[in-house]
C-alpha cells in the first residue's frame, strides 16, 4: 500500500494534521446510546423509523348525559331556562372557538404518525383531517409540516418533532393554549390575532411562557433550547413542583436548560436558526395576515 | 469528554495504513449474522463509539449524527446475515456510515441541520460549557482548541473532510479510501493535502 506523501505537508498543514489527532472524539449522549441499543439488540430499530412503537389507546369521549335520562320531569320552566341557557352557551362556545389548524405546508417524502397512524405526507386531506387538538404527532427525519391557525400562530414541525397538537386558543373568553413537545424541533410564529393570548409550551425538561413572538423549541436528548427570533419569552426548569428559575429570554438569545441537574445556560442564537425562524415567519406571514387556506 | 481508548490520542498519524485492527476476539460474527441479541450488544459496544465519532465528524452536527448513528446500526441490522464472519467487519461498517453520511450530505435535511444549531450542535460550545461549570483553566483551553479544530474540519467542503477524517481518524490508506470513494489514488491524494492545507490556513486564523 502506497502511503505517506506527507512529507510534501507544508508545515501548517502538518500542524493542521498533529492538531486534528489530537482532537478527542465526539461522544454520544449515553441516554441515546442506550436507547439506540435495545432497538438494535431487540429488533426494534427494524420498525422504529417506519411504524410507531407503542400504540394508544384512543381517546374515549364520555357522552354527556341528558336530561332525558332522568325519570323525573322537571318542570316545564325549569326545562325552558336549561334549554336557554344550554343554547347560549353553545352559541357563545362555537362562537369563542378558535380557527382549527390547517396544514399550509408539507416538505420532504413518506409518512407521519398522527395518534400512531401511520399518514403518508402526499395526502393532504387526511393530515387536515387527522391533525386537530389533542392529537399525537410524529415527524420522522426529512420531513416538515407547517400549520396555522387562522390569523393566530403558525406551528412548524421538524425532523424528530414529537408532540401533542394544542387546541386553537379561544377569541374572546380563556385565550391561553397549553402545548406538549416531547421532542425535536419545533418553531412557531404568532400573529395579529395572538394578542392577548398566553402560550405556555411545556417540554420534558423546560416551560416557556409565550406572550407573542417568533421562536423555536428544540428538545434533544440532553435537553430544551429555546430560541426566540422576536419578543421575548420567559423559560424556565420544569420541576415536580412546576417550573422554577424562569427567565426572560430576549430577542436573539436562547436558554438552553439541561436535562440534568445543572443551572440553564444562556448564549445568543445561532446565525442560521436566526435564518430558518426568520424564512419561517415570512413564509407563514400571509396565512396569518388574512389569506384565507384552502379546505 | 475523555478520549477513547480507541481515538486519534492513540494514533501516531497516518503511518498505519489498514484500518487500525479492532478487537473483534470476543465478538462472534457469526451470531452476529444470526441476530443473536447478546451477539448483537456486543457488536454495538464494539463499534458504536468509533462509528458516532465518524457520523459526527462528517456531519457536525449532533443531532444528525445521532440520526446517522441509527441509519448506520439500522443498516448493519438488515445487512447483518451478509456479514462475512471471517473478515474484519470495520471496513463494511466504515462504508455503510460514509454512504449515509453522504446520503445526508445530498439530503435537505444536512443543510437544514446548520439552520437549527443548538448549544450542543456547536461543536465545542458544550465542552466550553461544561469547563466554564467545572472552572479549571486548562479544560476551558482545551475544550476551546478542539472546538477551532473542529469548526476548521466543518469548514472543509464535504468531500474534503471524508478524506481527512477517513485517513486521520480511521487510519485508512490512500487506496481504501480510493476504493471507497470511487476516486483514484492521486485524486485522494491531492484532497487530503489541500483539506490539511486549507485546515492550516483556517486554523491560523483562528490563532492556533
Amino acid at each position: 500500500m502506497n502511503d505517506r506523501p506527507d512529507d510534501r505537508l507544508t508545515d501548517e498543514a502538518e500542524r493542521a494534521r498533529r492538531l486534528l489527532l489530537e482532537a478527542p472524539p465526539p461522544r454520544a449522549a449515553t441516554a441515546f446510546r442506550d436507547r439506540l441499543k435495545d432497538e438494535f439488540v431487540s429488533g426494534a430499530i427494524e420498525v422504529s423509523g417506519t411504524r410507531e412503537a407503542r400504540g394508544r389507546a384512543r381517546r374515549k369521549t364520555v357522552p354527556i348525559r341528558g336530561l332525558a335520562s332522568r325519570r323525573r320531569r322537571a318542570p316545564v320552566w325549569i326545562a325552558a331556562s336549561l334549554a336557554a341557557a344550554a343554547a347560549i352557551t353553545i352559541v357563545i362556545g362555537t362562537l369563542n372557538q378558535g380557527q382549527k389548524w390547517m396544514v399550509t405546508g408539507v416538505r420532504g417524502e413518506g409518512v407521519v404518525a398522527v395518534d400512531g397512524d401511520t399518514v403518508p405526507l402526499s395526502d393532504r386531506a387526511a393530515l387536515n383531517r387527522l391533525i386537530v387538538p389533542g392529537a399525537e404527532v410524529k415527524i420522522p427525519d426529512g420531513v416538515e409540516i407547517d400549520l396555522v391557525s387562522g390569523g393566530v400562530m403558525a406551528l412548524q414541525l421538524t425532523r424528530r418533532t414529537d408532540l401533542t397538537i394544542p387546541p386553537p386558543p379561544t377569541r374572546w373568553i380563556n385565550r391561553r393554549m397549553e402545548m406538549h413537545v416531547r421532542y425535536g424541533d419545533t418553531r412557531m410564529t404568532t400573529g395579529p390575532d395572538f394578542h392577548g393570548t398566553r402560550l405556555n409550551v411545556f417540554t420534558p425538561e423546560a416551560s416557556v411562557e409565550v406572550v407573542g413572538t417568533t421562536l423555536a423549541v428544540i428538545v434533544q436528548t440532553n435537553g430544551t433550547c429555546v430560541c426566540v427570533l422576536e419578543g421575548a419569552a420567559r423559560v424556565g426548569r420544569m420541576t415536580p413542583n412546576g417550573p422554577t428559575d424562569i427567565q426572560p429570554v430576549r430577542s436573539g438569545r436562547l436558554r438552553f436548560v439541561w436535562k440534568e441537574d445543572r443551572p440553564p445556560s444562556s448564549d445568543h442564537m445561532r446565525d442560521m436558526e436566526r435564518i430558518r425562524l426568520a424564512q419561517f415567519r415570512d413564509a407563514q406571514r400571509p396565512w396569518l395576515e388574512g389569506t384565507p387556506a384552502p379546505d | 469528554m475523555s478520549p477513547s481508548p480507541t481515538g486519534p490520542t492513540q494514533k501516531q498519524g497516518p503511518s498505519v495504513l489498514t484500518p487500525e485492527p479492532r478487537p473483534t476476539d470476543g465478538l462472534n460474527l457469526e451470531a452476529v449474522r444470526r441476530r443473536d441479541p447478546e451477539a448483537l450488544a456486543a457488536f454495538f459496544d464494539a463499534y458504536f463509539d468509533r462509528m458516532f465519532a465518524l457520523v459526527y465528524r462528517l456531519l457536525g452536527d449532533r443531532t444528525l449524527a445521532e440520526d446517522a448513528a441509527q441509519e448506520v446500526f439500522l443498516k448493519v441490522h438488515r445487512g447483518a446475515h451478509l456479514l462475512d464472519p471471517t473478515r474484519d467487519p470495520v471496513p463494511w461498517l466504515l462504508m455503510i456510515a460514509t454512504n449515509v453520511c453522504r446520503d445526508f450530505w445530498r439530503s435537505g435535511a444536512y443543510r437544514l441541520s446548520h439552520t437549527s444549531l443548538s448549544i450542543d450542535d456547536t461543536p465545542g460550545l458544550r465542552e466550553t460549557l461544561h469547563s466554564t461549570a467545572r472552572g479549571p483553566e486548562g479544560d476551558a483551553l482545551a475544550a476551546e482548541r478542539t472546538r477551532l479544530v473542529q469548526d476548521a474540519l466543518l469548514a472543509l467542503r464535504a468531500p474534503l473532510r471524508e478524506v481527512v477524517v477517513l485517513r486521520e481518524y480511521e487510519g485508512m490508506g490512500y487506496d481504501q479510501i480510493a476504493a471507497l470513494s470511487g476516486l483514484n489514488e492521486a485524486a485522494v491524494r491531492k484532497r487530503y493535502s489541500r483539506a490539511l492545507a486549507e485546515m492550516g490556513k483556517h486554523l491560523r486564523k483562528a490563532g492556533l
